[in-house]
């Protein structure tokens, strides 16, 4: 035992009557790198910060090297070499980088300074740990991916043997992710213990030597050599059984295999056209005419963007982030100030209407960010499902039935299989998954004609996507024309009928099935542009 | 020159130690709008002790005592009670006016102004006018808000206490007591406000009447929202409204019959505000303080 770096015993995390871990043992040995896989809301990030001693364990015990940590004690873990770095991580936007990396240091001395000498002692650290960034910037202007080498070089500045990272990749863009791996192989050749937390399959092969897989905090699996398993029995670990058969009542889909796959990063390209039918109806929904919009927060805006969707088809837009995705959903929405151009929408001209009355056509969001976008986390999910229906109240005098709309909500959330204790519940209570059906309920009422959907499965786990995909494609078989923005290409490939891909604020490429990745890589890259 | 620096100095120092600790708690994420109130009891305090002992220290410290014992209780209510700390900060307000009323009516049995024969030394007391007004804490505010600074913004301790405020879940996971820097704050705070209070006592008018405090409290708050909680920013835009007020003073003397003399009282809180628009839309909205604790995902 004393070989295994981290050794759980019956561990047991509850939040109240939420039993987050149900008497979990496992052992992580020395100096290899181990994945901790599942879904959302499977107990992952519990079980990292039990371990990190963020959160203290109802019953078990957790030890290092054969000693037991006390519970619930993160300076202890720390004095122990356990070093957490979190996925939203946990540097205070309003300091510069030295000051974030001084505040928690466990390095003795220091404990006052001067500006100078402290931008000095932390800019050697950096340069010696290879990151390119200067002490003294504030944190809240650095990239993400700054933000996260200066997390991970925290977390190093002690003496660090386990380092324990929750959902590294899901805050990076594809490119970084490839150089976040080198760097945790460097530190597994340096002798330092990586438990990392994933949930995409062909990452955990990419990186991991063991596997371990939670669900419902539950341990499923058991730190296996990642080599031994197959991906069908890996699959089948993390999101169990009886929810991969129930995923695949999907009508009118392609089958389970490909989705559940797909769902979790392994699709290999195979996107046969024959799956698909054109359910196309060739009404024109939407059609922008020469758009040139203003710019916002989320890149640059149109520039002379034609565009026509129309019913029937799901229409994917690909592109790196920051080239227009923002600028294309907030023209169509009517959030954004149009310089030049015509937006039609559903046949009537709606260069200059606003967003209520193109909701009253039938045009519905999903937006970017379901927690500040698309929900009030702080007020009831009824009224989270019936603001449409309170903000058009005003045909009814302003009268409100509260009563009558919780009923409503009720019915929709359960028609949508929302998990959910009561309607008066805050928002913020839900998972990710919950949130985002709570927006589909809301947004993919019998009234909707078009749909923007931006990034809707972003930070869902299989089974949501998969819940997500399905609401999509019976939006469009019902006639509905959608827009799909999303990162993730292997998503854009399995579910759309027609690929855009916007670039500096312009559409680059314009392709119907079968889809060529290649040709759609050097559209996102400028190349064909 | 020279004395109208000395007199706006003399004005400004009560505001000055309150937006100081106001600072600190705004630092470890507590809004404090409590400031008042702790210096009601510094005030009446510092004068009761003086009068009734004729001793300065023990005047000084029993003030600055009672608006710490004052601070830690609301740590307790605000941090292990969780309560709101706004609704908190209100109450002590209450707290600060109500009590100091009860307690000169249970010492002297009467509500009224009490005067001290002893006062704060002038440190400069052979200089004619407002220079040899100034106390000894008024001349020794300056030094306390660069150890404040310095403090807050050159330790390891005073980081951690930004970071319990700006983002208390990476204070935790660094294993960092937010409980704990925070009632540091509200303590380093309780004795700014003693000091505070005693100031506006006993440094310059030598007596202690209910209500004196009359709103320097909110003032100093507004002084640290708009020193967007830097120790020295929050000096800064407190020197301003003292500034501001003794130009309302000074008018009142000076321009008397030309413009209304309800204007003139009024003006100090118009230029306030205008200044607290005018830095909020320069500054756009400060992202920090409205950052909620992030669960897990």
């Amino acid at each position: 035992m004393a070989d295994n770096a981290i050794t759980c015993t019956g561990v047991t995390v509850r939040f109240g009557d939420f039993v987050a871990l149900d008497d979990v043992s496992v052992a992580f040995e020395r100096g290899r790198i181990h994945a901790l896989v599942g879904q959302n809301g499977a107990g992952k990030t519990t079980l990292a910060r039990a371990i990190a001693g963020l959160e203290a364990v109802s019953e078990g015990s957790i030890s290092s090297n054969g000693e037991i940590i006390p519970n619930g004690d993160v300076i202890a873990s720390r004095e122990r070499g356990i070093e957490m770095v979190h996925q939203s991580f946990a540097l205070p936007p309003s300091m510069t980088v030295a000051e974030a990396l001084e505040y928690g240091s466990t390095v003795k001395g220091g404990r006052s300074f001067t500006r100078r000498g402290l931008n000095a002692r932390w800019q050697k650290y950096l340069d010696a740990s290879r990151v390119s960034v200067r002490a003294g910037e504030k944190l809240r202007n650095l990239p993400v991916e700054t933000m996260q080498s200066i997390e991970i070089a925290r977390a190093l500045a002690g003496d660090a043997r386990i380092l324990i990272l929750d959902e590294p990749t899901a805050v990076l863009p594809p490119e970084s992710v490839g150089r976040l791996f080198e760097q945790i192989r460097r530190l597994k050749a340096a002798g330092v213990t990586v438990i990392i937390v994933l949930h995409k399959v062909r990452e955990v092969l990419e990186i991991a030597e063991t596997v371990t897989v939670l669900r419902r905090g539950k341990l499923i699996l058991e730190t296996v050599e990642a080599s031994g398993v197959s991906v069908a029995d890996f699959t089948e670990a993390i999101i169990g059984g009886s929810d991969a058969a129930a995923a695949g009542v999907a009508p009118g889909t392609s089958p389970v295999a490909s989705d559940d796959l797909a769902a979790i990063g392994l699709d290999l390209g195979t996107h046969a056209a024959t799956e698909f039918v054109d359910t196309a109806t060739g009404e024109s929904l939407v059609r922008l005419v020469g758009v040139t919009s203003a710019s916002s927060s989320g890149g640059p805006g149109l520039h002379g963007v034609d565009l026509e969707l129309f019913g029937g088809q799901i229409v994917g837009v690909a592109g790196v982030e920051g080239n227009g995705q923002v600028a294309l959903a907030e023209t169509i929405a009517g959030l954004s100030e149009v310089r030049d151009g015509q937006v039609e929408l559903i046949g009537e001209s709606a260069t200059r209407l606003d967003p209520l009355r193109r909701r009253g056509l039938g045009l519905r969001i999903i937006p970017f960010d379901r927690n500040t976008e698309g929900l009030s986390r702080s007020s009831p999910l009824w009224q989270n499902w019936a603001i449409p229906l309170l903000v058009g109240a005003r045909r009814r005098r302003g009268y409100v039935r509260t009563g009558v709309l919780r009923k409503e909500a009720e019915s929709a959330f359960q028609e949508w299989d929302v998990r959910f204790t009561s309607v008066n519940q805050n928002a913020s209570e839900l998972s990710g998954g919950n949130a985002q059906k709570v927006i589909l309920a809301r947004e993919l009422d019998a009234d909707a004609r078009v749909i923007i959907a931006a990034q809707p499965t972003r930070g869902l786990d299989l089974g949501a996507v998969e819940f997500v995909w399905r609401a999509l494609r019976r939006a469009r078989d019902s006639g509905a024309a959608v827009l799909l923005i999303s990162s993730d290409l292997d998503e854009l490939m399995e579910i759309c009928d027609r690929i855009i891909v916007v670039y500096a604020g312009g559409i680059a490429l314009d392709t119907a099935r079968p889809f060529h990745i290649a040709e759609i890589g050097s559209a996102m890259t400028g190349v064909s542009a | 020159m020279i004395d109208v620096i000395a007199a706006v100095w003399q004005s400004a120092t009560p505001l000055v130690l309150a937006a100081l600790a106001g600072a600190l708690a705004q630092r470890a994420g507590i809004w404090h709008l409590g400031l008042g109130g702790l210096m009601s009891i510094g005030a009446m305090l510092s004068v009761v002790l003086a009068k009734e002992t004729g001793n300065i220290p023990i005047a000084l410290i029993g003030a600055c005592f009672a608006a710490t014992v004052v601070s830690a209780l609301m740590w307790f209510v605000i941090v292990k009670l969780s309560a709101n700390p706004i609704i908190v900060g209100i109450g002590v307000n209450a707290l600060g006016l109500g009590g100091t009323i009860l307690g000169i009516v249970a010492i002297y049995g009467a509500e009224g102004t009490v005067k001290s024969d002893v006062g704060i030394p002038r440190v400069f007391d052979a200089v004619p006018g407002p220079v040899g007004q100034l106390s000894l804490i008024a001349v020794a505010t300056p030094f306390l808000a660069v150890l404040v600074w310095w403090f807050v913004c050159r330790t390891r301790i005073g980081l951690q206490i930004t970071a319990t405020g700006d983002f208390p879940f990476a204070a935790r996971s660094a294993g960092i007591s937010t409980s704990r820097m925070r009632l540091y704050a509200l303590l380093l705070g309780g004795v700014l406000c003693g000091l505070s209070g005693a100031e506006l006592s006993l440094g310059t008018l030598q007596s202690f009447s209910p209500g004196m405090e009359a709103g320097r409290g909110l003032i100093a708050f507004a002084a640290v929202i708009l020193g967007a909680a830097h120790p020295l920013g929050s000096v800064a835009a407190a020197v301003f409204f003292g500034a501001v007020n003794y130009f309302g003073i000074w008018a009142q003397l000076n321009w008397r019959g030309v413009v209304p003399t309800e204007f003139m009282l009024m003006l100090p809180y118009i230029v306030t505000i205008i200044a607290v628009v005018i830095t909020a839309r320069v500054r756009g909205a400060s992202k920090s303080f409205n950052l909620v604790e992030m669960r897990d995902g």
